[in-house]
This record gives C-alpha cells, sequence and structure tokens, in this order.
C-alpha cells in the first residue's frame, strides 16, 4: 500500500465575477510510496503549490481527499513537515529555537529538545551558528535551518514547496547535493515542488509533470538514473534526454496558457 | 593619556554636564547680578536650600512613595488590561469591534476633564488619582497592542499550524512575539502619560505628592520648593526612561541593525 494517497483532488475559487468559479486542480490523482523522492514541475499558476497545501491540510479541498497510511488528513500536523520558500523562520528566535519549535509543539522536554534541535543542526551543518539569530544568516543557511526544523519533529513525509527558488544559481546547486545527502540517509518521503527541470530530474525518483489551470497530473516520469547522484549527471545523455522529454510536455502547456510567468508567486 | 582615553569614551556625558552646569552658573549669576527677581525665578543655590530642608523634613521620601505607589498601581493595573484587550481585539474581530468604540472615545476625550467627576464619584486622594492615570494610559497601550497583533505575519501563523500549533500556541508563539516592538512603543506612550496623570491629579484631587506640593508651593510663591519637586520628577522619569530602554534593547537583540 502507498504511504500517501492523493485521491481526486480538486480545489475551485470562487473566481473574479461574480458568481463564476476558478478551477484550481481538477481531480488529481497521486500514489506515493514510502521513502520515494517525488518532484512537481509545472507552469506558474498550475496549483503545485496548492496541491502541497492540501496535503499539509493549510487548505482544505473542494472534493477528493488526502490519505496518509490510509487514513484521511483533516487538519496540519508534524507528520507532514513543511519547508516554505520563504524560509519562514521566526525572526525573533535563535537558530535553535527556531528548530525547537516544532518539538515544542510537540511537548517534547526542554533537554531532549535541545539535544535533537543539535543533532539536527549538525546534519546541515549549521551547528556552530546555532545561537545566532535569523537575519544574521545567508538565504541558503536559513532554508538549511528551516529543513532541520522539518526534519526534527520525524515527520512521515516532507513537504517541500519550492525550497530553494529564493537562492542562487550556485547555492541551489549545493542545496540540492545537501538534500540528496541527507535524503541517503534518513529515507524520508519527500514531495518537492519546483520550476526548475533540471532540479526536479536530478533529485527525483519520479516527475510529476502537471499541466496548467485547471492543474491536472499530466504525466508522471520516472526516472531511473543511478543513486547516489551528483552534479556530474547533469551532462550525462540520459538526464539530458529526461530534461527534454518533460520540456516537451511543459512546452504544450505553456504555448496553450501564453507566456511561462517565471516569477508569480502564485506558482 | 589615561586622561585623554577617559575622556574619549565619555565625551557625551561630560559635554551635556558642562552644558548643564553652564546653564545653572548662567542662571545663579543673573539672579545675583539683580536682572531677575530671585522670588518668582528662583536661583540654583535657593533650590539647593530648599532641598535640604525638604530632605530633612521627609517631605522629599514622602512624595515620592506617594508618587510611585500611584504610578505603579494606575500603570501596571493598564498595562494588564490594554495588553489582555489589545490582543483580543487584534486577535478577535467580533472583540474589535464591541470594545472599538469605548477605545477610541477614551482615547479622543480629554481625560482631565473627567477629575471633577471622578472626585463626585470616588472621593478625594490616591484612588482617583490612580483611576484617572489607568484612563490615561491603558488606552494607547490597547491601540498599538492591537497594531502590533495585526502587524504578525501571516506565514508565521501558518508556520505555528502547520507543526501542529493550536491556537494557544499561536498566541504565544507568534502573535505575542511579533506584536512586541509595537506593543512596548504603546507601553512607553502610555508610561509618560501615566506620568502626566498621576501629577495632575495630585494637584487637582489630592492633599498629598509632588503634584499637591508643587501646586500648594507655587500658591505661596515658594518657588525654589516648586523646583526641588520638578527636578525629582524629572530625575524619576530619567530613571524609568533608562530602564525601559534597556528592557527594550534586551528584548529586541533578535533585530537587525
Amino acid at each position: 500500500m502507498a504511504q500517501l494517497e492523493v485521491k481526486d483532488l480538486s480545489l475551485s475559487y470562487p473566481g473574479s465575477r461574480s458568481g463564476s468559479t476558478f478551477l484550481a486542480l481538477d481531480k488529481v490523482n497521486v500514489s506515493i510510496e514510502k521513502g520515494e523522492f517525488v518532484t512537481i514541475v509545472g507552469p506558474s499558476g498550475c496549483g503545485k503549490s496548492t496541491l502541497l497545501m492540501l496535503v499539509a491540510a493549510l487548505l482544505r479541498p473542494t472534493s477528493g481527499a488526502v490519505q496518509l497510511n490510509q487514513k484521511d488528513v483533516t487538519k496540519p500536523g508534524p507528520d507532514r513537515a513543511l519547508v516554505f520558500q520563504d524560509f519562514a523562520l521566526l525572526p525573533w528566535r535563535t537558530v535553535i529555537k527556531n528548530v525547537e519549535l516544532g518539538l515544542e509543539l510537540k511537548k517534547v522536554p526542554s533537554a531532549q529538545r535541545r539535544k535533537e534541535a543539535l543533532k539536527y543542526l549538525d546534519m546541515v551543518e549549521l551547528g556552530k551558528f546555532c545561537n545566532h539569530y535569523p537575519h544574521q544568516l545567508s538565504g541558503g543557511m536559513r532554508q538549511r535551518v528551516g529543513i532541520a526544523r522539518a526534519l526534527s519533529v520525524d515527520p512521515e513525509v516532507l513537504l517541500m514547496d519550492e525550497p530553494f527558488g529564493a537562492l542562487d544559481a550556485q547555492i541551489r546547486q549545493v542545496m540540492g547535493l545537501e538534500l540528496l545527502r541527507i535524503w541517503e540517509r534518513e529515507r524520508k518521503t519527500i514531495i518537492f515542488v519546483t520550476h526548475d527541470i533540471d532540479e526536479a530530474v536530478y533529485l527525483g525518483d519520479r516527475v510529476l509533470v502537471m499541466s496548467a489551470s485547471p492543474g491536472r497530473v499530466i504525466q508522471e516520469v520516472k526516472i531511473s538514473l543511478p543513486r547516489p547522484r551528483d552534479l556530474s549527471l547533469r551532462n550525462k545523455a540520459e538526464f539530458t534526454a529526461y530534461r527534454e522529454t518533460i520540456w516537451n510536455l511543459l512546452e504544450k502547456q505553456v504555448q496553450a496558457n501564453g507566456a511561462w510567468r517565471q516569477d508569480s508567486a502564485l506558482s | 593619556m589615561i586622561f585623554e582615553g577617559a575622556y574619549k569614551r565619555n565625551e557625551r556625558l561630560l559635554l551635556g554636564a558642562l552644558g548643564l552646569l553652564i546653564f545653572a552658573v548662567f542662571w545663579e549669576s543673573v539672579v545675583r547680578l539683580g536682572y531677575l527677581n530671585p522670588i518668582t525665578a528662583s536661583s540654583p543655590s535657593r533650590i539647593a536650600q530648599a532641598f535640604a530642608s525638604q530632605w530633612h523634613n521627609g517631605a522629599i521620601l514622602k512624595n515620592s512613595r506617594i508618587f510611585l505607589f500611584e504610578l505603579t498601581v494606575g500603570f501596571t493595573l493598564a498595562f494588564i488590561v490594554g495588553v489582555t484587550l489589545g490582543i483580543a481585539m487584534g486577535v478577535n474581530r467580533l472583540v474589535e469591534y464591541a470594545a472599538d468604540p469605548f477605545v477610541w472615545l477614551i482615547y479622543a476625550s480629554p481625560t482631565i476633564a473627567f477629575y471633577p467627576l471622578l472626585m463626585i464619584w470616588i472621593g478625594f486622594g490616591s484612588a482617583t488619582v490612580i483611576t484617572v492615570t489607568f484612563l490615561l494610559t491603558f488606552v494607547s497601550i490597547v491601540v498599538n497592542t492591537m497594531a502590533g497583533v495585526h502587524a504578525a505575519e501571516p506565514q508565521m501563523i501558518r508556520v505555528l499550524k502547520v507543526f501542529g500549533g493550536k491556537p494557544i500556541d499561536i498566541i504565544l508563539k507568534v502573535i505575542i512575539p511579533a506584536s512586541l516592538p509595537l506593543m512596548l512603543a504603546g507601553v512607553r506612550i502610555g508610561l509618560s502619560r501615566a506620568f502626566l496623570g498621576v501629577i495632575l491629579g495630585e494637584m487637582f484631587s489630592s492633599n498629598a505628592g509632588f503634584g499637591y506640593d508643587i501646586a500648594y508651593y507655587a500658591g505661596q510663591l515658594q518657588t525654589a520648593t516648586v523646583f526641588v519637586s520638578i527636578i525629582i520628577l524629572i530625575v524619576i522619569g530619567t530613571i524609568i526612561n533608562l530602564l525601559f530602554t534597556a528592557v527594550e534593547a534586551r528584548l529586541f537583540a533578535w533585530k537587525a541593525r
């Protein structure tokens, strides 16, 4: 049985004109195995982040369901930890206190909380920065805190919403590598939303390609590249072939929907 | 060499003190040379004498005790009510709509004008002073706390929800810390209004305290004794301000400088 099941999930909003509705997601079906690394790509506005918000239960679907271990997901919880694109650290908390947040909410006693938080900070190589405040860190470091915070609650599924979208190209690649290293070790199920095709192919076991509004999964591309992966993979022929396949799928979507709106916040 | 280093470190303080000293010498000379009437203008030496006699007869300690008691009680009540109501209004729209008219009417009203009424209702003395201090103070705390709550970013609240935070966790771990800067700005304004509230209260509806003494001795043209009270109020105000700044610096160490 799959660990996470998304069944006929639809979401519509009231539209701009009164009485009209805007269909953001249309009967999305996804099934994810334990320990799988699934990436989702799609044009901006296709609802890929919305899908993640529904899995996190920050939004309620209009119809359909999300099931974790065969149980309907109805409210947010630490079994589905989210890593935010804008890091979303609490600026008044030190790095370690930020990581401890989820553990606090799980009522973990303070000594154990500290120990756990330090373990995950060491994992993202930020142990030395535990008493810094977020504003003293670079973007890449802040997102590593975000990842440590999400891992610390020992989630069943790690949801990542364009986590490297706010970082520059070099840092992005380094972060991708680090994420793979952590994943190889922890073997958490990861759902990773991105608009970067390279990133999607490079990281994922499977890439879900979504269509623009209404959002649907138009194709699943299984990525049979060997693991552990490193950056040299990007120049291999198989990699380029996958990129080509996905680009071709997306290109049709983009043409059908006008321009590829690069920097839309609602991607 | 050593002196130069010590001077450099305290330049601001030393030059400030020098400025005050020059002012005092100027004041004293103008009075002594007969350009100003010593009865109305007083002078630093007269104030020093008045200070000594007020100290010996115990008035300074007694007035300070009364002043600090009224200020502390009035301000603390205003702080508790102000912060609680401000958070409730910021979090819950129904509470906001219901309480809004009261808050703004009190904010807009010349609170001091209520003194005669409050004297009729509550009577003469500390209770009335504390009531007016409370009324003057709590509104600026309510209004700023509410604004602070509204300034909490939805994204931070979302973080708490994602990790399973309940409404009480959201209030304690996001809303209160996020609203603290504005809340404390309101507390600072509230404190200066509380100061005024106590002094005016003592002037109008009390028979003790610095406010009462200021009004009483001014009536007797004992200007030096009036100045003693004013100077002590300035000192108390400065100490409270410094403490407040120290607390703020501690609380806001996380802010980017």
